[in-house]
């Protein structure tokens, strides 16, 4: 007499299944967030409290329009987690060379973020220092129980777009695995699975 | 007082009036035949009645209560539609449960009508796999799982072969003398129906054009049938068509109606001395209840709704 | 629960009905681990998020599934003479529709789209935990519009009774729906109208809730009426014409 899944028995199966190959998954595949498309707005903007990652190097001298693209909620997560410290600290970090304003917007619908930059300096100059210090943009965790970590950041592109501006495709190299709990998946999967084989042995066979 | 009442039924799909001002009852202990040929309204009429249909106007009460807005009503009937359907994926046993459980009878009935149809050994089967005169049965046990006092039943026999038509009468015939069961059933093959009801109501486009027992239905068919199978069938049938009206050739009969069989056999003889027909057999049978209804019928045309 | 007593039984019935494998099982599989995959592969930051992103897939999925097996199985039901059978036992015509609306709809629903959720919050139950009201007003957003485009399923079901007809008016009803929204959405940019903006917001129910609890738009309050106000007047419509109309022929 084979043991009777039913709906339910069947349900705690594959739910068991999902969770160990998401386990199997979250253990070998590091979340990465990776901003790769570019997003333009000529649009200042007045909400400040967004915009901390910011490496950036090229050759154009004076007014420079950074423009970051990315996934909006690691943009949010620094932005309002993170980057007022970060911010505070990159404002400090690039006052010698006389920033004149700084506009950044984080538009969820579309899931970008926009920075503008206006320096009177040779922006080459500032970028060329950041660029070298990677760990100058490190953001760390401030909330313990906060899994996401963004360890660095990293330019990957950038390229002039108009004379006075440059456009960068920046990547957020993240890391949040430290905290996701693939434990707690195998656990739980393994005794979803244990669970509705009984009941499936169990029940099941005293239905029938 | 009757179990079901039925009063000047009207329902109409589109410009078709599937059930013309219908009146019918079923009484206590009663089995009463709906007939009448394939779309007279049969299974419109029952299913206005169980109130799964919408009357257009007209009454129905069973027992006692509108079985349209209340469901109540159905708590004592039990039902057996035409080319029953269970879901698919369960078990009979499955099924039958869930039936109890509806009607809020003890599971141990499941077993007791499993064994009333004779599917005991197809407890474990899904539906799935039952065969047609399996799943007949099935619905005659679903049916009864809540031991009704009514029992509606559409053509039950309509999807089986003799053998399985003769075996479901026969419960229908055991469930009523047996255990007083009032029945209302429907089916276009009237001899067997007329062998099981104690009244019989012929509906045709809708209408209740004649209600009584089967013995009645005969009473009123003065027409008996002679079968006669001869060598030249043109010949003879021309030569019979001189002493009755209706003589037919029907494949290779020929079929003669008079309320008179004798004389049938009389003017065969005479025809056979003085012509030399070569007559291989003559039969004189019972009419049938199709016979009466293909003659009561012809009076009737399909009204439309204006 | 008296009342219940004699619908309770139907009710598992329809459901062992409804979830019969493979189907079920496959689908479900399929949400579980692209809904809980796409929490644990993007770094989500709070709970809202989390709830949003791992509900995107299984969101798609069950819109797919309302509109395909919804209108195809309660047209089916119809078609099979299954519904005749429901209506012929003493079991009352809305109890029987609340029934279909539990098992056709929100059942698979909640499952389709909570189980993913579920999974993703075995991983990430700290961030869950951070903000439980915000996840499950996520949750409850996701369920409510899948809910209204099942509704509307269900009426097309009920009233065509062809399971092809059904399914066809289900998917064209879905895809027509987003092409609304998505015109909203361009005349907003185009005339430069926030008007159009809000009405394609408030079509795009969920998606906009999950913005707004993430504190990424601030609509006015009215773009979260039409689709709640609708699915509350589509299931009061379905309710009286399915116990004063409906014929299963």
């Amino acid at each position: 007499m084979k043991p009777v899944f039913g709906a339910l028995g069947r349900t705690l199966l594959v739910l068991g299944i999902a969770l160990i190959v998401l386990a199997v998954l979250a253990y070998f595949i590091k979340p990465t967030a990776t901003i790769s498309t570019m997003l333009k707005s000529e649009e200042p903007v007045d909400n400040t409290s967004a915009g901390v990652v910011v490496v950036a190097s090229g050759n154009a001298e004076g007014t420079v329009k950074i423009e970051f693209t990315g996934k909006y909620h690691v943009v949010e997560y620094i932005a309002r987690k993170e980057a007022q410290q970060s911010l505070a600290n990159f404002m400090t970090r690039i006052q010698q060379y006389n920033i004149t304003s700084m506009y950044t917007n984080t538009d969820f619908r579309t899931g970008s973020l926009v920075m503008t930059l206006q320096a009177s300096y040779k922006i080459r100059e500032l970028l060329d220092k950041y660029a070298q210090v990677k760990d100058s943009f490190t953001v760390e965790n401030s909330e313990k129980d906060f899994p996401l970590k963004i360890n660095e950041v990293l330019i990957i592109y950038i390229q002039p777009v108009k004379q006075e501006y440059l456009t960068a495709f920046v990547s957020f190299y993240a890391t949040g695995l430290a905290s996701v709990e693939v434990f707690n998946g195998i656990i739980i999967g393994i005794a979803l699975i244990i669970l509705s084989i009984l009941y499936a042995v169990l029940w099941g066979r005293k239905r029938r | 007082m009757p179990l079901l009442v039925a009063r000047g039924l009207v329902k109409r799909f589109g410009s078709i009036i599937a059930v013309n001002g219908l009146d019918l009852t079923v009484g206590e202990g009663e089995v009463v035949g709906l007939i009448g040929p394939n779309g007279a309204g049969k299974t419109t009429t029952i299913r206005l009645c169980l109130g799964i249909l919408r009357r257009d106007r007209g009454e129905v009460s069973l027992f006692g209560r509108d079985p349209f807005y209340d469901a109540s009503a159905r708590e004592n009937v039990g039902v057996i539609f035409e080319k029953p359907s269970f879901p698919e994926a369960l078990s009979v046993e499955k099924l039958l449960e869930y039936a109890a459980k509806i009607h809020g009878v003890s599971l141990n009935r499941v077993n007791e009508v499993l064994r009333i149809v004779g599917l005991v050994e197809k407890k474990n089967a899904s539906v799935k796999s039952l065969s047609a005169g399996q799943r007949q049965r099935l619905a005659i046990a679903h049916a009864l799982i809540h031991e009704p006092q009514l029992l509606i039943a559409d053509e039950p026999t309509s999807n089986l072969d003799p053998l399985g038509r003769s075996e479901v009468l026969g419960l229908l015939a055991e469930l009523s003398r047996d255990h007083g069961i009032s029945i209302l059933v429907s089916s276009h093959i009237l001899p067997e129906l007329s062998r099981i009801v104690n009244r019989l109501a012929l509906i045709h486009f809708g209408r209740l054009v004649f209600q009584g027992t089967p013995a009645d239905i005969m009473g009123a068919l003065k027409v008996s049938v002679v079968r006669i199978r001869a060598d030249n069938l043109e010949d003879v049938a021309r030569k019979l068509r001189e002493y009755f009206d209706e003589v037919e050739i029907r494949g290779a009969e020929i079929i003669v109606h008079t309320d008179k069989p004798g004389f049938v056999y009389k003017v065969i003889g005479e025809l056979i001395d003085k012509y030399g027909l070569r007559i291989y057999g003559v039969e004189s049978l019972e009419a049938s209840i199709e016979e009466f209804l293909r003659r009561f019928l012809q009076q009737y045309q399909r009204p439309r709704a204006g | 629960m008296k009342f219940m007593a004699k619908s309770y039984p139907l009710l598992l019935m329809d459901i062992e009905d409804i979830l019969k494998p493979p189907v079920y099982d496959i689908l479900l599989g399929i949400a579980v681990v692209l809904g809980g995959f796409n929490a644990l592969i993007i770094p989500v930051a709070s709970s809202v998020q989390l709830a949003s992103t791992a509900t995107s897939v299984p969101l798609f999925i069950a819109l797919v599934y309302i509109a395909i097996r919804c209108g195809a199985g309660v047209a089916s039901l119809i078609s099979n003479n299954i519904m005749q059978l429901y209506l012929s036992y003493p079991i009352s015509r809305l109890k029987i529709l609340l029934i279909l609306l539990f098992t056709r709809i929100l059942l698979p629903i909640l499952i389709i789209i909570g189980l993913p959720l579920l999974a993703a919050s075995v991983f990430l139950s700290k961030i869950v935990a951070s903000d439980i009201i915000g996840f499950l007003a996520v949750f409850g957003g996701r369920v409510l519009f899948t809910f209204f485009l099942g509704i509307v399923s269900l009426l097309f079901a009920l009233s065509s009774k062809r399971v092809g007809v059904a399914v066809v008016l289900s998917v064209v009803f879905y895809f027509a729906y987003n092409i609304m929204s998505g015109i909203f959405s361009a005349f907003s940019a185009f005339l430069g109208e926030k008007t159009y903006m809000y009405i394609a917001q408030s079509l795009t129910f969920s998606d906009t809730l999950n913005a707004y609890l993430m504190g990424a738009t601030e609509p006015p309050l009215w773009v979260f009426i039409p689709v709640p106000t609708a699915t509350i007047v589509l299931t009061i419509l379905s309710i009286i014409y399915f116990t004063r109309r409906f014929e299963p022929t």
